[in-house]
């Protein structure tokens, strides 16, 4: 998740994220989890950012910002609300298999207060039959046809990318997209203000003329 | 003023007034709702919705005169009406860029502008009359050829 702006007051500091399981799934390490998948598109994955009261806080890990007497956590709550405690990759694959939308949800929160918000992705970043066509291709290979699994691997590219380059706002429910600020057309106005100070030569120099002219 | 510049004044002051009371219809329908802005032609009357409709009558009585004046123009009569129509382009046009000169100066929270701020103030978009304004200028001429005879 990049610069999650997120308009929350919450005083966010020590990072619980609650999730089956999490980008991890679908972000970084693409060559891992798809093989022969085409190269990721140019990209950076900076922290995630809150407002606390109005102060902008990188949510790092260990960066600034932090608070020192509370360590970090991140851990992975199940839909029927267990914890996975054996976050091995082997057993993160297993427990995934029956993934869908409602298992990309995350909450932060201040441990110290314990204030959250929660992050939702978005109903469209996936494909409508991803999580199908992913539990058929990544758990029952055998059944797959070739075209469900060149299907599932183009779908698996698109959604890594729009993960990768599309802003948060258009990933996350809640996340507001910042107002741009309007560039002021010093151009069009100097222009405008250059023409207004050569009318005023050109009606003083004939104002002029004419009294001499008298 | 010979055969030539009075055709030309016929012409000139005909489209004119045709592009005056294009203007001043739109403004009339527009004070009528909430205005409207078109590229860089502002109507929306964001700085006075009162003076709107007024700017509109004046408008719709500048392009009367000028359409009024282009029946044998060369008479002084007619160029009378010309230059009362361009007059009250003037006025409001005038009134317009001075609203711009003077709100230019001061910054939003300073004593001054910043030069950005400044130049960016006279940006577009512009009402109507301001874009008629130094096209009514043309009367000038016909006042100053006036004058010779």
């Amino acid at each position: 998740m990049k610069n999650a702006k997120c308009k929350n007051q919450t005083k966010a500091v020590a990072i619980v994220l609650m999730s089956l399981l999490a980008l991890s799934t679908a972000v970084i390490s693409v060559n891992a989890h798809m093989p022969g998948a085409k190269a990721p598109p140019a990209f950076e994955l900076s922290p995630i950012v809150v407002l606390d009261d109005g102060t902008e806080v990188e949510i790092t890990g260990t960066g600034p910002g932090m608070e020192v007497e509370t360590k970090g956590e991140y851990k992975i709550i199940l839909l029927n609300g267990t914890e996975v405690t054996n976050m091995s990759n082997k057993n993160l694959k297993i427990i995934s298999k029956d993934n869908t939308l409602d298992n990309f949800r995350f909450d932060v929160c201040r441990n110290s207060t314990g204030e959250c918000f929660e992050v939702v992705l978005k109903e469209g970043v996936f494909p409508e039959d991803f999580f199908e066509l992913r539990k058929k291709v990544m758990f029952d290979p055998e059944n797959a046809t070739s075209e469900e699994r060149a299907l599932f691997k183009s779908e698996w590219e698109d959604t890594r990318d729009k993960f990768l380059t599309l802003p948060d706002w258009e990933l996350f429910e809640g996340v507001e997209e910042p107002e741009e600020e309007e560039e002021p057309a010093v151009v069009g106005g100097a222009i405008f203000f250059s023409i207004l100070v050569i009318g005023l030569i050109l009606f003083l120099v004939l104002v002029y003329s004419g009294k001499k002219a008298r | 003023m010979n055969e030539n510049e009075k055709k030309f004044g016929q012409i000139y002051f005909a489209v004119l007034g045709a592009v005056a009371l294009a203007f001043g219809a739109a403004e009339l329908i527009a004070s009528a709702g909430e205005g409207f802005t078109w590229g860089i032609l502002d109507s929306s009357g964001a700085s006075d919705p009162m003076f709107l409709p007024w700017k509109a009558i004046i408008l719709l009585s500048a392009s009367l005169f000028y359409l009024s004046s282009v029946k044998n123009f060369a008479e002084v009569h007619q160029i009378a009406k010309a230059v009362m129509a361009s007059i009250m382009i003037w006025i409001v046009a005038g009134m317009a860029i001075w609203a711009r000169i003077a709100s230019s100066i001061p910054g939003e929270e300073t004593w001054f502008n910043s030069l950005e701020g400044f130049l960016a103030s006279y940006a577009p978009p512009y009402c109507p009359e301001v874009f008629l304004l130094p096209f009514s200028l043309v009367i000038v001429y016909y006042i100053l050829k006036e004058g010779e005879t």
